[in-house]
């Protein structure tokens, strides 16, 4: 603090650096205060409206997205078809052998009123290569065999 | 004349015996009657339904069988044919129309005959049943039995 100067522990002044700097700012052209500020208020309304405009874009996008993700988590659930009522308890493959009752067989038709075409052929019951009523009815049919009388069952 | 007074005696056996061995294997008064089969679900629509039927006493056999009161199920449920001159049978039925029976309904009437002449008893026994959504459910079953005629054999 004996110099005058705020306590800094500034390196000394490199003479070979200092002359670099005056020689590079030696050729810098000089630009007016008032030619800087009207660049850039010039600029300035083109910068802003892209930035809107950028926020407006995405701001679309994001909407068709977060619909489009609504509407295929939702729709699957409200669609149903004509004479058709809420989709029934799944239906899985059958198992030859397997005891079968009447609950099965409802099953099955409410799955072939629906189309079908998540049923097994395993279904095919009546063994013409196809799962239809036919194979309704033998299921029912399986179901009251008298010497296959199946006890109740639950689930 | 001894003779034709054994003769005569004989005879009295004779028939005597006959009718009371025809007596004794006349077989009874053959009586006809229906048991109703009916289901109580409460408050859910019956979509499908499933029992058994039995007789508890001797000399009863399945004669018919027909459908139940409501629409859905006025036709003959499903049933193995060798029920018909048996004691029992399993009945089973389903429907996928919209209008389906809720609560009490009967389902199904079965036509026996008592070769003793005898009223019959009959147990139903719940086996499945499913509502509309295939979902299974419980049906409270009871039956009613009308005696309706009786034959000489």
């Amino acid at each position: 603090m004996t110099d005058g100067r705020t306590q800094t522990d500034l390196p000394e002044p490199n003479e070979a650096l200092a002359e670099d700097l005056r020689a590079l700012l030696a050729d810098r052209p000089f630009v007016p205060e008032e030619v800087d500020r009207a660049i850039i208020a010039a600029a300035e309304p083109h910068l802003t409206c892209g930035r809107r405009r950028g926020w407006r874009v995405a701001g679309v996008w994001g909407g068709v997205a977060a619909a489009a993700a609504v509407a295929a988590v939702v729709l699957p659930t409200l669609w149903v078809g004509p004479g058709q009522s809420e989709p029934a308890v799944a239906l899985g493959d059958y198992a030859p052998g397997e005891p079968v009752d009447v609950v099965d067989a409802l099953r099955l038709a409410r799955a072939l009123e629906r189309g079908g075409e998540s049923v097994s052929i395993t279904w095919d019951l009546s063994g013409d290569g196809v799962v239809d009523r036919a194979d309704v009815d033998a299921v029912a049919m399986r179901a009251v065999v008298l010497n296959d009388e199946p006890e109740e069952r639950h689930g | 004349m001894k003779r034709t007074v054994a003769l005569i005696v004989l005879c009295l056996i004779g028939v005597g015996a006959l009718a009371a061995q025809t007596r004794h294997h006349a077989p009874a008064r053959a009586v006809f009657g229906t048991v109703e089969v009916w289901a109580d679900s409460g408050g859910e629509p019956i979509a499908a339904w499933q029992v058994r039927l039995r007789a508890q006493r001797a000399g009863v056999k399945i004669v018919g069988i027909e459908g139940g009161a409501h629409e859905a199920y006025a036709q003959p449920p499903y049933y193995d044919t060798r029920a018909m001159q048996n004691d029992h049978v399993i009945l089973a039925a389903l429907s996928t129309a919209d209008d389906l029976p809720v609560g009490k309904t009967r389902i199904a009437s079965v036509h026996y005959m008592s070769e003793t002449g005898a009223p019959p008893r009959f147990e139903a026994q719940f086996i499945a049943a499913a509502n509309t959504d295939a979902q299974r459910i419980t049906l409270a079953i009871t039956t009613t039995t009308h005696h309706t005629e009786g034959i000489e054999p």
